[in-house]
């Protein structure tokens, strides 16, 4: 009897053992199914790869129309030989499942709204938030259009058909870290998730908006003050479209009847802000003729800035079919590639700051919000329920959303009954009028051999709008500010606009021959930061969110820049040089001029009068002008922070408060409200300067003794897993720069082109081919990145071209 | 030398399960074992300890080796600081424990039938 009690117990905590184990999150905890995990041949060791991968792989694909081969260079890019472009894109969705699976499995939950499914309640207001943005119907509408175009159609279904051919070729044992550690398996990949990734994009290059801010400082400040503090044009801004370059062509009109001013809507928005992509977003593009280069060929280069995360947003791949020969990098679960070169061209992009997201208050006409009204006549909206499943609860979550005429209506507030926010955005809109689509002007990119194709390809692509920067072999340079825009009546869009009159709809957008473009200037090259697209005198009303100190530095270095070699391309993109810290600097020493100072205050003012603006790493000075800068902007604008209201408010720009500074010392918002004092420029940058020397102390107390330890760059992992990340990185730049480091946000992709008889090509980006933490070439590229230093991009014209070294060769047969 | 024999069932059989079978099928062949082939409850636990020990950290080694070390630290981390050359070792003990505990159990069964 005690024999069979004990052996009872036993069995139960056998049983028991495993069971536990073998459960993700047992009894409420956060531990992954730790027996499957350490299990050698299950769980993680499955991913500690070989420093070497295995050489050579022979794959049988169904769908292939005929045999390809993919070769593998030292770094583990891909050069992919087929023999037509649907095999190409087939073996491109495969080749980058293989290597960054569960990278596209986030990014598409991410942008359609899934994320709870596998992470539970810690992400369902951020899916909320996504599907009221619409982010799948807007998908759904891109993808419709691309179904009507054949070829690129057939692209998008053979890179589906790659990726699931990759999926079908694991078993769980197989399935990527992330899926372990999260406790899911792969989806089919479907041609929506691709058009998911574009609208990932979308989102986060052209969702900036600051209506609802603007409205509620607006109503606070009165217009007067409100026109003073937020001028729309930096006259010190340097457009990208140079002022020689002349809009001879007849704008046509808006269309619309707009209302500029939101007189009518009378009141404060207290919603919650939607969360929109970090200000620190922006990229560097520019191409030099041959007169300026020491060769005699164009340059082009393109360092895109973004929220920078392992694995990697971009992918490296060379693709190669009869037709086409083209290196780039793509984005993991788009065909193509979207910045890249073949022998003849070079293209690439940066971020167009129009803005295409408007905000329309709602008049609904019922407190179930089921009728609101248009022009005078009520209009019922179309209920969409979006049901949100949640990993640990058993039945979804439902959210009804309600579309109007405008758009989804994102918030709708419970305290107000009669008045919402419905958003109208670009991204929804199926594209018209175009024989091709996104995916098809990267193909044509890709086959692009002169100014003609480049012009060509670029009119399929309508948004996110970028700024196309191209060169080509023959010696043009050029640069399209492309995409679709809506033409807007003077003003229109900066604030709230009424939603119950329809003549505050967009109807017209800028024809595409009359976008900002310029070809070949007398200035020997083009450029763009995301700063203005033109000067004021182009004819269209355009607002949004530029750059205003980038593109000054870019076209001053480039002016004085001759006989230009790629050395010289890697040594800008590094730069570190801040327009900012020039301006501010002296306006800052004048005001601070004969005020009596502690020995470390007088110190910290030799520090910054020796200062060269740059934020290199080693560089003292910029961390105490930092805290100078932030603590006399705080003081200056006390009236918008800390707000009793907690109201949204707009801030005014930094280009604006040193122009304040300087101009208009005794302008009363320099008066601090608490104090009974009437404060000036002075005052102010007295206080904020003894502030200043505070927290600079503080910081070099901390450890951060210099710039590079106080901007310490995070490459973080998508889970936000320390483990998986590379943090504190010891590198020059600031968001102000060229190099525009700034924590977890710069530069994703460094290229530089050189056309010519040969192209020779430079790239690198800060992570690695595999998306695989175990992998060596999981991170393997950052420190070269941090560095400056850049990769020879190894361009072939065929497979038996040599390479440094080839890791592996995959043969693919059907 | 029958722990000997039941070491090397238990290593053998376990390793051969491993490749089509789930992660913990090595319980069961140590149970099972432990059940046919041990004197002792001692002995049967020592034996699908000491087996699956030697068999998991074995395989951790080989696989950390070939990696130069790089998961294991990232997964050592994300589990709370183990360093990652102690890994083959975590894994191996807790392989061994439910391996020991399997062989044990085994050996109370056949005790539980007499």
């Amino acid at each position: 009897m005690i024999q069979r009690i004990k052996f009872f117990l036993l069995a139960l905590v056998l049983l028991g053992a495993i069971w536990a184990l073998n459960k993700h999150h047992p009894f409420g905890s956060s531990l992954p199914r730790l027996g499957f995990l350490l299990s050698p041949s299950h769980g993680f060791w499955k991913q500690a790869e070989r420093q070497t991968p295995q050489t050579a792989k022979s794959i049988r694909l169904p769908k292939l129309k005929s045999g390809a081969e993919v070769l593998f260079d030292e770094r583990l890019t891909p050069h992919v030989f087929a023999n037509n472009q649907k095999d190409a894109a087939y073996v491109q969705g495969y080749v980058t499942a293989s290597l960054r699976l569960w990278q596209m499995d986030l990014a598409t939950r991410a942008a359609s709204g899934r994320l709870s499914e596998i992470l539970g309640e810690q992400t369902l207001e951020y899916d909320r938030i996504q599907r009221r943005k619409g982010m799948v119907t807007a998908a759904e509408n891109e993808l419709s259009a691309m179904k009507e175009n054949p070829e690129e159609w057939a692209v998008m279904e053979a890179y589906a058909d790659g990726v699931n051919a990759y999926i079908q070729s694991l078993t769980p044992v197989d399935y990527p870290l992330e899926f372990k550690l999260l406790n899911y398996s792969p989806e089919p990949w479907t041609p929506l998730k691709s058009a998911l990734m574009s609208k990932r994009m979308a989102e986060t290059l052209c969702s900036r908006n600051s209506d609802i801010p603007a409205t509620n400082t607006l109503r606070v400040l009165g217009r007067e003050s409100y026109d003073f503090l937020f001028p729309e044009y930096n006259p010190k801004q340097s457009p990208i479209i140079p002022e020689s370059v002349p809009f001879d062509f007849q704008p046509i009109a808006p269309g619309t009847s707009a209302q500029p001013e939101p007189a009518m809507i009378g009141q404060l928005w207290r919603q919650p802000m939607m969360p929109t992509p970090p200000p620190f977003l922006g990229s560097n593009n520019w191409a030099v003729s041959g007169a300026k280069t020491a060769s005699g060929n164009p340059i082009l280069c393109n360092d895109p800035h973004l929220d920078l995360s392992l694995p990697s947003i971009w992918f490296e791949i060379q693709i190669h079919t009869p037709e086409v020969n083209a290196y780039g990098v793509s984005l993991p679960g788009l065909p193509g590639i979207i910045i890249g070169f073949n022998k003849d061209i070079a293209w690439g992009v940066t971020n167009v700051g129009h803005d295409v997201l408007d905000w329309y208050a709602i008049k609904w006409l019922d407190e179930q919000k089921s009728r609101y009204l248009l022009d005078d006549q009520p209009q019922k909206v179309t209920e969409v329920i979006e049901e949100i499943r949640v990993a640990g609860r058993k039945n979804p979550v439902l959210d009804t959303v309600k579309y109007t005429v405008w758009g989804p209506v994102v918030y709708d507030e419970p305290s107000s009954p009669y008045y919402d926010l419905a958003m109208r955005w670009l991204a929804h809109d199926k594209p018209t009028g175009n024989a091709f689509h996104q995916v098809g002007t990267f193909l044509r990119l890709m086959k692009a051999r002169n100014y003609d194709d480049y012009s060509e390809a670029l009119n399929g692509f309508d948004t996110p709008a970028q700024n196309f920067v191209f060169a080509s072999r023959e010696g043009d340079i050029a640069l399209k500010v492309n995409g679709k825009l809506p033409v807007r009546q003077p003003g229109q869009g900066r604030f709230v606009q009424d939603g119950s009159f329809s003549g505050n709809l967009w109807r017209q957008f800028i024809p595409r021959d009359q976008i900002p473009q310029v070809r070949n200037p007398e200035r020997g090259f083009v450029s763009s930061a995301n700063q203005h697209s033109t000067s004021p005198a182009y004819p269209y009303y355009y607002l949004g969110d530029f750059d205003d100190y980038r593109g000054r530095v870019l076209n001053r270095l480039l002016e004085g820049m001759n006989r230009i070699e790629a050395k010289d391309m890697m040594a800008l993109q590094f730069n570190s040089y801040s327009i900012l810290a020039e301006e501010s600097m002296p306006v800052f020493l004048g005001l601070l001029e004969g005020v009596s100072m502690s020995a470390a205050e007088k110190e910290g003012l030799q520090l910054l009068r020796a200062w060269d603006f740059n934020y290199k790493k080693t560089d003292k000075a910029p961390l105490l002008h930092r805290a100078l800068l932030d603590s006399a902007y705080a003081l200056t604008f006390d009236e918008f922070f800390d707000r009793p209201d907690s109201l949204a408010m707009l801030t005014p720009e930094l280009w604006r408060f040193i122009d304040l500074l300087a101009n208009h010392p005794d302008h009363a918002i320099f008066d601090l409200e608490q104090t009974p004092e009437k404060e000036n420029a002075a005052a102010i940058a007295q206080k904020a300067y003894k502030a200043a020397v505070k927290a600079w102390y503080a910081d070099l107390k901390s450890g951060k003794t210099d710039w590079g330890k106080f901007n310490g760059a995070d490459i973080s992992h998508l889970l936000r897993l320390p483990a998986f990340s590379r943090l504190d990185l010891y590198t020059d730049g600031h968001n102000n720069s060229l190099n525009a480091i700034r924590q977890g946000h710069g530069p994703s992709w460094r290229m530089i082109v050189e056309l010519g008889p040969t192209v020779k090509a430079y790239g690198v980006y800060p992570g690695g081919q595999s998306g695989n933490p175990g992998s060596p070439f999981y991170d393997n590229m950052v420190n070269q990145w941090a560095e400056g230093k850049y990769n020879v991009l190894n361009f072939m014209s065929s497979p038996s071209d040599k390479l440094p070294k080839l890791l592996s060769t995959w043969k693919f047969k059907s | 030398m029958r722990f000997l024999i039941l070491l090397a069932v238990i290593i053998g059989l376990s390793f051969i399960a491993q490749f089509f079978t789930p992660w913990w099928t090595f319980a069961i062949v140590a149970f099972v074992s432990g059940a046919l082939l041990s004197e002792k409850a001692f002995q049967a636990f020592a034996a699908g300890f000491l087996g699956i020990f030697l068999l998991w950290s074995a395989q951790a080694w080989w696989l950390t080796i070939g990696n130069e070390g790089i998961l294991a630290a990232k997964m050592g981390e994300l589990l709370g600081g183990v360093p990652g050359a102690a890994m083959p070792w975590v894994t191996g003990l807790l392989g061994g424990l439910l391996g020991g505990l399997g062989g044990w159990t085994g050996n109370q069964a056949m005790k539980a039938i007499d």
